[in-house]
């Protein structure tokens, strides 16, 4: 188990440029090994003609953060996290996905701009999750953004999302959580979306 | 203090945390219930490390979570599964460090309310216990030490209520003891409680930030309260605690995972959702250490009834002799004390439960000099049948009294155990 969880997070740190060791750690050694936690593992088997893709890619310890814990002017937003796990020889491709829950359903990085600071803004590229490896979702990092919410995610709640993929819609069950960080402002090239990090 | 305790025993829990340092590739799981079966050295590292009552073993072959059982990959990582029928903290050893924190619900909490709340402790107690930080957990390193981590979740009148469901009648403040109760409202009846223990207070203080800090607006924080018990165990094995008077504390026990199982965990007599769970009375009781300094060595014996050295009752010689209640001495006055606490205390048939007791040693408020006591924690299917005729009993007469008084005072009913799948209070918040 420690030897596979290891070269797993070896996979997840050449893919990731950013804060890859302190996301995935005990987490998900310790979800795998989780026979019981219901909530821990979304692996998607329920939606149809999805099955394949969700099958080869999991995520384990999902989450957004709920609106509550948003700062009012971003409070129709909200970002949500986990680790990807792809179980299939070949890379998998994130696109995009979409949630009945929000409007609008964007993959987002974390970058450093032209002063210096961090601000996160959408990855146009998508995301890879490689083959056999694992691809860390965090606050200050790659993470899923949902937009547009049609109501306020309450804390305690959990949240649909399909991520699309090169290998099919692949399905995602968030637990919805408060949580006082993940505050990066927004840069979409709009100034009026972005927003203090205190 | 008596006996010598097994040399292993000592030689490990001497050294705490670091002692299994050359164990680490140890995995083994220990119950109570498994005494009979011999010494796997496994199963005597885990019980050294658990303080377990008896020759505790039992290996899981692939060291899979056992509900009921301690399990010990590593240093400073036993740990006790969270899901079965009970849940943990009530029938385990006590491990020496806990936090009692209270919440108030706050007003217009319904019962989907209620189920966000168990949703989002459930799985952080179940991550918790086992050593991962909760989902939002930025410092999980602090997870990865379970020292024994047990999370137990009780609940006020006011959570069935808000449920829909019948209250029972043990649920509730108890009643007034004018004669001894000085009871402050800053500890009184809570909402809902978190008795969170470890054998690291670091372990416990990171579950209690957690766990307060994943509940976002669903609760408030009423009170906490901190205690501890003698952390190395390098007495033997089963010998209780000793409180702050110096005293041997929670003596006789219950068999709560034997034959006196129906009097600490509720059966088909309760509602459905309250089968597999317990009550806990949580007494704060201040305890003048300085009056205490006043008194003797002969008159604390006698106030007690029990021998300060060895904890055995002043008609025997050993801490499990049973006190003999009608021996009189040359003069033909009874040798335990009238009102001595072990005579007063002292409950047969119903008049049981299982005490979990913790010491406090609080910064004293201005311009005092002491501000010490007893955590009083007792378990029961029933307080009413069970332990409020024996605190009416003590509350009419007990040597005790002159040094201890009662300053807070609580009643929980602990839920049952989550089973696979289920968030705590399953059943109440269907």
């Amino acid at each position: 188990m420690h030897s596979t969880t290891r070269s797993r997070l070896s996979a997840a740190a050449a893919a990731l440029t950013l804060l890859t060791g302190a996301l995935t750690g005990c987490g998900s050694d310790s979800a795998s090994t989780s026979s019981t936690s219901s909530s821990s593992t979304s692996a998607a088997t329920s939606s149809s003609g999805s099955t394949a893709a969700a099958a080869a890619l999991t995520i384990t310890d999902a989450w957004c953060k709920s609106s509550d814990s948003m700062a009012a002017d971003m409070a129709s937003m909200t970002g949500c996290f986990g680790t990807l796990h792809n179980s299939t020889d070949a890379p998998i491709h994130i696109t995009g996905g979409s949630s009945p829950a929000a409007g609008m359903v964007q993959l987002h990085e974390t970058v450093k701009n032209a002063a210096g600071e961090m601000q996160m803004q959408e990855a146009k590229s998508g995301f890879t999750v490689p083959a056999k490896g694992t691809f860390a979702l965090a606050p200050g990092a790659n993470h899923v953004m949902l937009m547009e919410l049609a109501k306020p995610l309450d804390n305690g709640t959990s949240v649909s999302v399909s991520l699309t993929t090169d290998a099919g819609e692949v399905p995602v069950d968030f637990a919805v959580r408060t949580y006082a960080g993940g505050n990066e402002p927004y840069s979409s090239g709009s100034s009026s979306m972005s927003m203090s990090s205190s | 203090m008596r006996e010598t305790p097994p040399r292993r025993a000592v030689i490990l829990s001497g050294l705490g945390g670091m002692a299994a340092a050359g164990l680490t590739s140890v995995t083994a799981c220990s119950t109570q219930a498994d005494v009979a079966d011999g010494a796997a050295t496994s199963a005597d590292v885990a019980q050294a490390r658990t303080g377990a009552g008896g020759a505790a073993s039992g290996t899981s072959a692939d060291g899979t979570p056992v509900a009921g059982k301690v399990c010990v990959p590593g240093p400073g990582t036993a740990y006790r599964p969270f899901r079965g029928e009970h849940q943990a903290g009530v029938d385990d050893e006590p491990q020496p460090y806990v936090a009692f924190v209270a919440f108030t619900l706050p007003d217009g909490t319904d019962k989907e309310a209620l189920r966000r709340l168990m949703t989002v402790w459930t799985d952080d107690i179940e991550r918790l216990m086992s050593g991962r930080g909760t989902l939002t957990d930025q410092e999980p390193e602090l997870a990865a030490v379970t020292a024994r981590l047990t999370v137990t979740l009780g609940i006020g009148p006011r959570v069935p209520a808000l449920a829909g469901v019948q209250v029972q009648a043990w649920l509730a403040p108890l009643p007034a003891f004018p004669s001894i109760d000085r009871l402050d409202d800053r500890w009184g009846q809570g909402d809902v409680l978190l008795q969170i223990c470890a054998d690291s207070p670091t372990t416990v203080a990171h579950a209690q930030r957690r766990l307060i800090t994943s509940a976002g607006e669903l609760v408030t924080v009423q009170w906490i309260q901190r205690g501890f018990r003698e952390p190395f165990s390098g007495i033997p094995s089963g010998v209780p605690m000793r409180n702050l008077f110096g005293q041997v504390d929670g003596t006789v026990q219950p068999d709560a995972r034997g034959v006196d199982a129906s009097l600490i965990w509720a059966g088909n007599e309760a509602p459905d959702w309250m089968r597999g769970g317990s009550s806990l009375v949580l007494r704060r009781i201040a305890m003048d250490l300085e009056k205490w300094d006043r008194a003797d060595r002969l008159s604390r014996e006698n106030a007690i009834g029990r021998r300060l050295d060895s904890g055995a009752p002043l008609t025997g010689t050993d801490l499990n002799d049973t006190p003999d209640l009608d021996a009189v001495d040359a003069l033909g006055f009874h040798r335990i004390d009238e009102a001595a606490h072990v005579r007063r205390a002292h409950g047969s048939g119903v008049e049981r439960f299982l005490r979990r007791p913790y010491s406090y040693d609080d910064p004293p408020e201005s311009g005092a000099r002491v501000n010490s006591g007893l955590l009083f924690a007792a378990y029961c299917t029933d307080p009413v049948r069970q332990f409020i005729p024996v605190q009416r009993r003590l509350a009419e007469k007990d040597l005790l009294n002159l040094w201890t008084t009662p300053i807070g005072s609580a009643v929980f009913a602990i839920l049952p155990g989550a089973g696979d799948g289920e968030i705590l209070g399953q059943r109440l918040l269907a």
